[in-house]
């Protein structure tokens, strides 16, 4: 770590106050990131929405699942380090990881898909920017945000750091694996990744999407029972570049129709409304897929690759506690 | 050094200096190391780096903590979740070495978690891991099996041999082919090592005398023959076992040669023509008849090894009865050397006077016409057979007896002798044996009735009467061909002493004979070492029981514990180490196991064996043995082929068949 980094966290009186924060606040619970909010992340702009009708004759599906692999997409943050400062800004030391699994035809971590960082945000009123370099062979970032700027929240900045740090992964896939039947993406999943994404991943919806117009998608998705597919979305990048539709599946009754728990996100990319028989060949495949590897029974929201993941990248990050105490020791000695 | 990476040592367990665990890493879902495989860490030390050698002991797989649960388990199976499959090996430090030299006080450090750990294939480190090229060096290395890497495993010879230590045990269940079969598989290979090499170990095997004990049937009595099994297995199992021998250095179609090989066997009957044939049913070619004559009965003290051991271990007042009949037969057999000695002396100076004994032993003297031996009892035997009158009558002269019967006899009218029967010198000796011990009439009677019965157990026939001629000059010295010094004192002889069809008393008696001969004539021998002798016997647990104070025990221990002094190496049997006595076995350096049952593994004789190892032999299948030595330090598991020669009895060896007539 560079001596400006360490100059930084010395203004900070990180070693002081670095005994507070673990004294309050166990690293267990730090994990979680809270409070976290998902937030503005990009505007989107719902161009049309189309009903899907029944088809006039029935649709023959034949979904192949042969040797394609089946692989799931996720990504883990722990903030090592929290201080509130004076002004009520905050510095957060985050530690974050995402890979791929793939659970068929082999179970393993894609371990060329694995990114880790190690992030410090700084308010940018604090005035200089230590350059980013490595701590114990992970990429140590320094990030300055606007306190101040609304639109620019320290939760927002994380969320949006660990995303493309999943992104990296699912685009590292491509070098790993022939073929991809189905690549799941568990969590919020971005509303646009660039269009030359391969393969294109299928979300697993379990909150409320990051989106500033929720209340329309929420629109759609209420009262969408079981093994249903919402009406076709076409949607607009917030600069206008990339068009898409999406369409919604309730793949788990969790006791709510309105509830955005157990719901699917089918992407199309293209320009032309996709037919009725290409978002069912879709829906149908995300159901066979998901069907034979989960849910978890003992957390039904969960699917237990996924569970696996998260165990493994959150064993892959470094300790809140020896991090501290080393930054700590980095900080005293400098003088 | 070829590189293969299997893993590195782990943390997740305690490492010693001895002994470390190994995170094994595996590709393939399987790891590529298995027990009996050879790893290798390079650790640092003061800047020079310090090559750690070991012996996998020890493979264990389980998940990761990913999977904690059947549930997840389930899911892993069923392709639902990964799961982290985590394969560990404990490993047992072999040698620590330099570059250059070997680290005299290894191993001392121990190995940090994350050091990567390498396998061990090319054959020259393999050896080196496991200190071999010393053996070879020296010339000291018998081969003892192969390794599961299929590479020959030895042993030290001066830990066989006396240098350094002496005497191998075999212990393991009977019926798989761990301890007979790979007994004559370690004396084949120390003869041809014998035959084959030129250096001083080579040389004191191509010397030595090997005395091989047959306690069941009659199946080491075709060691000259092909094993019926070679013969009858698939052609590819056979270049299975060639490959085996060749790989150690031996000759896949060896079998024991018929010149050097003397089967002996105990006579079929206890009077002549059935004294001199041998009690045989399938072997006709290259045996002989063994016994014992009165000479030999007292010079050796074989009279206590007659009686039931267990019984006289708890019998003082029979101790004292047969320590006074002992000291009595040495007083009178004495007087008779002595007076032979005499009569040579006087005949020498021209003095012919003699009267009586004195001259039927002067006129036995003057009709030889060789050197007598210069060994005293040699002497009195062959004046004795030289005296042309019934060995039987000059013998009463001193109240000698010739045979059992005589013995009880004299001991009958020594216990019964009134005033007037003194003048009989026979009952006058044996009646003072009474009076001067102070021995009773029922104690004596006691001790005749145990002489009767180790009589009827068949003691008549391995104390057999002396031989005499009937008339005649002697122009050459008699053979006693019954005497088993004569078979077994060849160099590079193999003498199969068959007991099997002796009662279990007399099987005792014939071990114990022979193994007092092989002592005291090996303790008069200025090269004994140079000249060892291998004595063979299964179910050890017998002659040397965990009981003190039998005269077997304490021959045994002599041999164990002096032996290896006078070039007497024995290679003990059992089935169960924990049943002979302690200090027998626990002198034994070379020490192999084999399928053996997990209750007698507890015990401490097997403490030597690591835990696994224990496991492993309670599940071995034949031919898989366990070979420990000083200077292995870890016990290591062997694989032996089957032998070409036939440890079992056999009708298809032409070798053994002879003329029938002559022993019918």
């Amino acid at each position: 770590m560079r001596n400006d980094t360490i100059t930084l966290l010395k203004r900070l009186k990180l070693d002081r106050n670095l005994q507070q924060s673990m004294a309050y606040e166990g690293p267990e619970s730090w994990d979680a990131g809270r409070p976290l909010a998902e937030q503005n992340v990009g505007e989107v702009e719902v161009l049309s929405c189309t009903p899907l009708k029944q088809p006039s004759s029935s649709v023959h599906l034949a979904v192949l699942t042969g040797g394609k692999a089946l692989v799931f997409v996720d990504g883990v943050q722990r903030i090592l380090f929290r201080k509130v400062l004076d002004d009520l800004t905050r510095v957060y030391l985050v530690a974050m990881a995402a890979a791929a699994v793939e659970v068929w035809p082999r179970g393993r971590l894609l371990t060329n898909t694995l990114r880790r960082e190690l992030v410090l945000y700084v308010p940018s009123h604090l005035g200089e920017t230590p350059s980013e370099d490595a701590y114990n062979g992970m990429d140590f970032k320094v990030r300055t945000y606007d306190a101040q700027s609304a639109g620019e929240t320290l939760g927002g900045l994380v969320s949006n750091d660990r995303d493309a740090l999943e992104f990296q992964a699912m685009k590292a896939m491509s070098t790993s694996l022939d073929s991809v039947g189905m690549l799941f993406k568990d969590g919020p999943l971005k509303m646009f990744y660039p269009s030359d994404l391969w393969p294109w991943p299928v979300g697993l919806v379990k909150s409320l999407e990051p989106i500033p117009n929720a209340e329309l998608f929420l629109e759609h998705v209420k009262q969408l029972k079981v093994g249903r597919v919402s009406s076709l979305l076409e949607v607009k990048s917030g600069d206008g570049g990339f068009k898409k539709f999406v369409a919604y599946l309730r793949l788990l009754d969790v006791g709510s129709e309105s509830s955005m728990e157990g719901l699917v996100r089918l992407d199309f990319v293209g320009a032309d409304l996709p037919t009725v028989s290409t978002v069912a060949e879709k829906a149908v495949e995300a159901v066979v897929n998901l069907a034979r590897v989960g849910p978890y029974s003992r957390s039904p929201y969960n699917v237990l690759a996924v569970d696996w993941l998260e165990k493994r990248l959150r064993e892959l990050l470094p300790d809140a506690n020896l991090v501290a105490l080393d930054l700590a020791r980095r900080v005293r000695s400098l003088g | 050094m070829a590189e293969e990476m299997v893993g590195i040592v782990t943390g997740m367990k305690e490492n010693s200096p001895t002994e470390f665990c190994v995170h094994l890493f595996s590709e393939q879902s399987e790891p590529t190391v298995r027990i009996g495989d050879i790893v290798r860490v390079a650790l640092q030390h003061k800047g020079r780096v310090v090559t750690y050698y070991g012996i996998v002991n020890d493979i264990t797989s389980q998940w990761d903590r990913d999977v904690d649960s059947g549930f997840k388990e389930r899911a892993v199976f069923d392709q639902i979740m990964p799961g982290n499959k985590f394969f560990l090996a404990r490993v047992a430090v072999s040698r620590a070495v330099y570059p250059d030299r070997e680290v005299f006080d290894e191993p001392l450090m121990v190995p940090s978690p994350g050091t990567p750990v390498f396998l061990v294939r090319s054959y020259e480190e393999v050896e080196r891991a496991l200190r071999f090229d010393e053996l070879k060096k020296r010339g000291s290395h018998l081969p003892v099996g192969v390794m599961i890497n299929e590479q020959p495993a030895y042993i030290d010879l001066s830990f066989v041999l006396g240098e350094n230590g002496a005497h191998v045990n075999i212990s393991g269940q009977s019926g798989v082919a761990a301890k007979t079969s790979y007994a004559t598989f370690l004396v084949a290979a120390m003869i041809q090592k014998g035959d084959k090499e030129n250096n001083a170990y080579a040389q004191a095997l191509r010397n030595g005398r090997y005395i091989v004990f047959n306690v069941k049937g009659e199946s080491l009595f075709f060691l000259d023959c092909r094993h019926p099994d070679w013969v009858r297995a698939e052609e590819s199992q056979v270049e299975i076992w060639q490959r085996m021998y060749r790989s150690m250095g031996l000759d896949p179609d060896w079998t024991f040669p018929k010149d050097r090989v003397m089967y002996c066997s105990s006579p079929k009957g206890s009077k002549l023509p059935e004294l001199d044939k041998p009690d045989l049913k399938s072997r006709f070619t290259n045996t002989s008849v063994y016994g014992w004559d009165f000479i030999d009965v007292i010079r050796y003290r074989l009279l206590e090894l007659a009686l039931d051991q267990e019984e006289l271990a708890m019998s003082q007042n029979m101790q004292l009865v047969l320590f006074a009949i002992q000291e009595k037969l040495e007083e009178l057999l004495e007087e008779f050397i002595n007076d032979v000695e005499r009569v040579e002396r006087e005949l020498q100076k021209g003095k012919t006077n003699g009267q009586g004994v004195w001259e039927d032993l002067a006129k036995a003297i003057e009709s030889i016409h060789f050197p007598l031996p210069p060994d005293r009892y040699e002497k009195a035997r062959q004046v004795l057979y030289a005296c042309r009158k019934d060995p039987e009558l000059i013998l009463a002269e001193y109240g000698l007896p010739e045979t059992v019967d005589q013995l009880t006899e004299y001991l009958k009218r020594g216990a019964l002798a009134k005033d007037e029967d003194y003048e009989d010198r026979a009952v006058a000796e044996w009646a003072k044996v009474m009076s001067e011990n102070d021995i009773g009439r029922a104690t004596m009677f006691a001790v005749i009735r145990r002489l009767k019965l180790a009589r009827k157990q068949g003691l008549d026939r391995l104390w057999r009467p002396m031989p005499h001629c009937l008339a005649g000059e002697l122009t050459s010295a008699p053979q006693f061909s019954y005497r088993i010094t004569a078979a077994w004192d060849r160099p590079g002889g193999v003498t199969v002493i068959d007991i099997s069809k002796l009662h279990s008393s007399m099987q005792s008696f014939v071990v114990g004979a022979v193994l007092r001969q092989v002592l005291e004539a090996k303790m008069a021998n200025p090269n004994a070492s140079q000249q060892p002798v291998f004595v063979f016997l299964d179910e050890l647990n017998k002659y040397a029981p965990r009981m003190e104070g039998t005269a077997m025990v304490k021959l045994f221990r002599d041999v164990a514990e002096r032996g290896r002094s006078f070039g007497v190496i024995l290679i003990g049997a059992e089935q169960t180490a924990s049943q002979v006595d302690f200090r027998v076995v626990t002198q034994s350096s070379t020490t192999v196991v084999g399928h053996q049952k997990a209750a007698e593994l507890s015990h401490d004789e097997y403490k030597h064996l690591l835990l696994r190892q224990k496991e492993m032999l309670s599940s071995v299948g034949p031919g898989v043995v366990f070979v420990d030595q000083p200077f292995l330090r870890v016990p290591i598991m062997v694989k032996f082929p089957m032998t070409p020669w036939s440890t079992k009895e056999t009708n298809e060896c032409e070798s053994a068949s002879g003329d029938l007539a002559q022993y019918l």
